[in-house]
């Protein structure tokens, strides 16, 4: 079976003073379905980097990139942004939820994005709040929460989609212990019931949730690149 | 002192480390500004600087009034009795103007020229330069020619000869000796240039022969209202003692200074009111600017307060440059007022009196300089108080240049809704006068103006003394006219369509009798060819025929108003009519022709009769000539075969005939391009303005549109969102703007012809105007944010 996301010969630079700065280099990566992997490494090792193309947010690299067996690399923008849409969700480590936006609007944005019925709309939105526990803070505008309920919107608004794959950059960077082991919790959980994730940490506590580690430095992959799996094959 | 001189080193500074955004402002508050001062020039000359005239405001003019038409001239026996009976007035003095042919000193030529009362020149107040005016018994039968000539002429046509007094000079082939020349400046109503004496005494003029604008000088002490009831009682006297002539005449005493801006004040009212609003648009415009600077100089104002500045102070500063602003953008404004009303001279129009006195002076400029700091204060007080106000000085200190608050957004969409309503006002009024001149253009007016070419002429007594000169000089010209290759018929007439005319009582066999209005007509004397030069369509019996000469029966053909109004409609052809012009006989009306438009192209119809010129010859007459080609290229043919039957007729006024229609509409014409120019100002003023409120907006929501964008929006999303944004307020002030554009335009009403100012075509169609531009104003910022990186707007966090 083909890996869920396969990586080849990836390669990331940005101009720098005449010359280029290689932000990623040569990377090879496989991450299978159901998979929980951490992608870890010092600050400016390229870990967002890699998020941002494996979230299709960034398309300005070189390589091989194929999500699901089909091929990122060279595809037209606007059936990447369609695939992003219907195969991804991204948690950001600043939540970036909509300050003018309730919690219950700002689960809404990505479905009205996915030309989804309102009227399934609102059931999607309904379910998740209940799903997550947030239902009383429906009303509530992000100012009025706490950073780890924000957050806890964040991952339901990443996830509201229903996408196979979910990115989460440092998901607990802002956050305290307590609340970090919460949202961890929620993401095992989510694991479990067959969302594949992938996420940036500095924590091994937090890696420790997942089943491999994928580690970078100054833009090459160090080890964990490849999955047990595929390893042993 | 020192802090102001400190505040505007500093205001200078600024704007030069910004020279986009100082240009811009400049700018726009220019063309505010400027508007507002040309017109303010305009109605500074026009309607508030007194007359040149000594003690201005004793000066009234007289007139008679029909209540179902309107003021009309006087006639010589009123006038008597008038100057008898109103005891308020000093002096009361009568003219008429005219055309008169003067030679000597050069080419023949027509000049402006008036007839007055001897006690004309006394009435006014004015002394002459040179020699003298009029003295008592001047204008009476049997005294000696004498005439005053203007500044104008003197230096003219006389090389400003200072032995002018004494001269003497040829006037309608009369020798008339030089009284005295008149100080520069003065004139009286149009642009007289001579002043001959006219005798009102003569017993044989009849009571309903008008022809006299009658103007007095009040006692002193003497009121306007002291005036009007007398000349009521004199009114009434005389309708009692000459029921047939005098029964529905009313009498009206206006100020002089009134009078003359009577027909202008409205339009240059509305003026005032369109300038007004441009520049609260333009403060609109640079309020925005101003609040988009704001937040980048949080920080600064921020730093300041940390380092003990109060707030007051720091307004104070602010305001400095934003009145500095405005006081530079008055300067380039009165640049470009000097330019429109340059523009507004050379237009050439009249319906603006007194335009040649119109200059930029001291009371103008101190105009504009009071209006510069008070639109800085206006514009620059709610962005200045915001910024020192709004933000906590740590919290500035801390996020430094973060964007501003939603309230500062708030404001500005108001501002963007101001702007739209102001706009949608102007443009509907620009809208109606532009529907209503499309109307005059369109109005059937009874003749053909295309490929006529005409001018005037004055046939002097001296050499055509009678009937029996005056037909053949007439035939003569027509025939050789006429031999011009490319022409294809010759009319000479008394008047020509739009201008104005005479009015004269008349006897019609089988007369029903009116009630509405006057029981005028206006009559005409001329040639056969008249209606085929001009195309007025004969509707029943025949036209005028050459043999309709002086020896056959007098004839006459009449119109269809005439027909309509006096006769219930039924056949004239048969009747006998006579005009009360003099004629011996009464004529047979031998057939009917179209009505055609004559005091104005809106006017309404009224009863017109046409006699041969061969029965009854004017000395003023028009020349018309149907052309097969372009009119113009024969003008130097025609002034040809009029020097070959009289080289010392002086020719005036050659134009097309498109031309003269050109001149009456004139009116419209002036206010719907002024109107129009303004309201394009105001346009795009308002498009700027969204535009920039925009393009402020999509900049502070970088953030979340990158967010939208990692979250799967799509550009049509996004577009969607910045136009929903940036259109919500152009849509609430479209609402506003109707609803006061409905209330606004109903003051245009005199000046709209065939739309009511309510016409809900006009106003729809200003309003998708308007909806279009401010949506090309949103695409701009609209295709600018479907364009954010969505992965920079999130790293920027």
């Amino acid at each position: 079976m083909n890996p869920l996301i396969r990586l080849r010969g990836v390669e990331k630079r940005v101009p720098a003073g005449g010359a280029y700065h290689y932000l990623l280099r040569q990377v090879d990566l496989e991450v299978d379905r159901g998979e929980f992997v951490t992608v870890m490494g010092p600050s400016g090792a390229g870990k967002s980097t890699l998020l941002a193309i494996l979230g299709l947010l960034d398309a300005d690299w070189t390589g091989e990139y194929h999500l699901d067996g089909e091929a990122m690399h060279g595809l037209a923008p606007k059936r990447r942004q369609a695939l992003a849409r219907e195969r991804i969700g991204i948690v950001f480590q600043q939540y970036h939820l909509l300050d003018d936006l309730t919690v219950a609007e700002n689960l809404d944005i990505p479905l009205s994005y996915r030309n989804v019925k309102s009227s399934e709309r609102a059931a999607l939105v309904a379910d998740t709040l209940d799903r997550f526990g947030i239902v009383a803070k429906k009303d509530l505008y992000p100012r009025q929460l706490s950073g780890g309920q924000q957050q806890l919107v964040g991952v339901a608004r990443a996830l509201i989609g229903r996408p196979a794959i979910l990115l989460a950059d440092e998901p607990t960077g802002n956050l305290h212990s307590s609340q970090a082991r919460e949202i961890m919790e929620m993401f095992r959980r989510i694991n479990g019931e067959g969302t594949t994730i992938v996420q940036v940490s500095h924590s091994a506590e937090n890696a420790a949730y997942g089943n491999r580690v994928i580690e970078l430095k100054d833009g090459w992959v160090v080890s964990g690149g490849v999955s047990a799996r595929a390893g042993m094959q | 002192m020192e802090h102001l001189w400190q505040d505007l080193r500093y205001a200078l500074r600024t704007f030069a480390k910004q020279p986009t955004f100082a240009l811009t402002a400049i700018l726009t508050l220019a063309l505010g500004i400027g508007a507002n001062t040309a017109i303010f020039g305009v109605v500074n000359s026009v309607l508030l600087r007194p007359l040149p005239f000594p003690e201005p405001h004793e000066l009234a003019l007289l007139w008679g009034r029909y209540p179902d038409f309107g003021r009309t001239s006087t006639s010589a026996p009123d006038f008597r009795d008038w100057r008898e009976g109103v005891a308020a007035f000093e002096h009361l003095s009568a003219f008429t103007q005219g055309s008169i042919n003067l030679a000597g000193g050069g080419e023949p030529e027509q000049v402006r020229g008036a007839r007055v009362t001897a006690n004309f020149f006394q009435t006014l107040g004015v002394a002459p330069a040179l020699g003298r005016t009029f003295v008592d018994g001047e204008d009476r039968e049997g005294a000696a020619d004498v005439v005053v000539i203007g500044d104008g002429l003197w230096r003219r046509r006389f090389a400003a000869d200072p032995a002018m007094v004494g001269r003497t000079i040829t006037i309608n082939d009369r020798p008339f000796t030089v009284a005295g020349v008149m100080p520069p400046g003065f004139t009286s109503a149009g642009e007289d240039e001579l002043w001959i004496p006219l005798d009102v005494e003569d017993p044989g003029y009849p009571r309903r022969g008008e022809f006299l604008t009658v103007v007095g000088r009040l006692r002193p002490g003497a009121t306007l209202a002291q005036a009007q009831s007398q000349l009521d009682a004199v009114v009434g006297r005389l309708a009692r003692q000459y029921p047939e002539t005098n029964a529905s005449i009313q009498g009206e005493v206006v100020s002089m200074q009134d009078d003359l801006v009577r027909e202008a004040r409205p339009a240059l009212l509305i003026f005032t009111g369109a300038v007004a609003l441009v520049l609260l648009i333009a403060c609109a415009n640079v309020a925005n600017l101003l609040l988009a600077r704001a937040s980048a100089r949080q920080r600064e104002v921020a730093v300041r307060l940390a380092l003990g500045a109060s707030r007051g102070r720091l307004v104070r500063q602010l305001l400095t440059e934003s009145v500095l602003l405005a006081v530079i953008g008055a300067g380039a404004g009165l640049i470009l007022a000097a330019w429109a009303l340059d523009a507004l001279r050379a237009s050439g129009t009249t319906f603006v009196p007194r335009l040649a006195e119109v200059r930029i002076d001291w009371m103008v400029t101190g105009y504009a300089l009071a209006l510069a700091v008070g639109t800085g204060i206006l514009f620059g007080l709610a962005p200045a108080v915001r910024l020192v106000s709004a933000y906590g000085l740590p919290a500035a200190l801390k996020e430094g240049a973060r964007g501003a608050t939603a309230g500062g957004l708030r404001l500005r969409n108001a501002l963007v809704l101001g702007e739209a309503a102001l706009a949608i006002v102007l443009l509907a009024g620009a809208g109606l006068l532009l529907r209503s001149f499309v109307r005059l253009n369109q109005v059937d007016m009874g003749f053909d103006p295309r490929g006529i070419l005409t001018y005037e002429l004055i046939l002097p007594t001296a050499r055509y003394p009678d009937e029996a000169t005056l037909v053949p000089v007439i035939d003569r010209l027509v025939e050789r006219t006429r031999g011009i290759p490319g022409v294809n018929a010759v009319a000479v007439s008394s008047d020509l369509p739009l201008e104005s005319t005479n009015y004269l009582t008349f006897d019609l066999e089988g007369r029903v009798e009116t009630t509405d209005g006057t029981g005028d007509v206006q009559p005409f004397r001329v040639t056969p060819e008249h209606f085929a030069v001009l195309g007025i369509p004969l509707r029943s019996g025949r036209l005028l025929a050459e043999s309709d000469d002086a020896s056959a029966p007098a004839v006459a053909v009449v119109n269809e108003e005439l027909v309509r109004r006096f006769l219930g409609g039924q056949d004239p052809i048969g009747r006998r009519i006579q005009v009360s012009d003099g004629a011996d006989s009464a004529a047979t009306i031998v057939g009917v022709v179209g009505n055609v438009a004559q005091e104005g192209v809106s006017a309404a119809p009224y009863a017109q009769v046409y006699q041969p010129m061969a029965q009854g010859p004017t000395r003023g007459v028009r020349v018309a000539i149907r052309t097969a080609g372009e009119p113009l290229a024969i003008a130097n043919q025609a002034r040809a075969a009029l020097a070959a039957v009289d080289p010392q007729l002086p020719l005036t006024k050659l134009r097309t005939m498109e031309d003269r229609l050109a001149g009456s509409l004139t009116q419209p014409r002036v206010s719907m391009a002024v109107l129009g120019v303004f309201a394009l100002l105001a346009l795009v003023l308002a498009a700027i303005g969204i535009y920039g409120v925009l393009s402020y907006a999509i900049a502070r929501r970088t953030r979340e549109i990158g967010i939208r964008i990692a979250l799967g929006a799509q550009p049509g999303d996004v577009r969607r969102l910045v136009i929903g944004q940036g259109m919500r307020p152009v849509a609430g002030g479209v609402l506003l703007g109707v609803g006061g554009a409905l209330l606004l335009t109903r003051l245009m009403q005199g000046l709209l012809y065939g739309v009511s100012p309510s016409d809900p075509g006009t106003l729809a169609g200003v309003a998708l105007l308007l909806g279009a531009v401010a949506l090309f104003a949103t695409w701009l910022p609209a295709r600018r944010a479907t364009r954010v990186d969505a992965l920079e707007a999130l790293r920027a966090e």
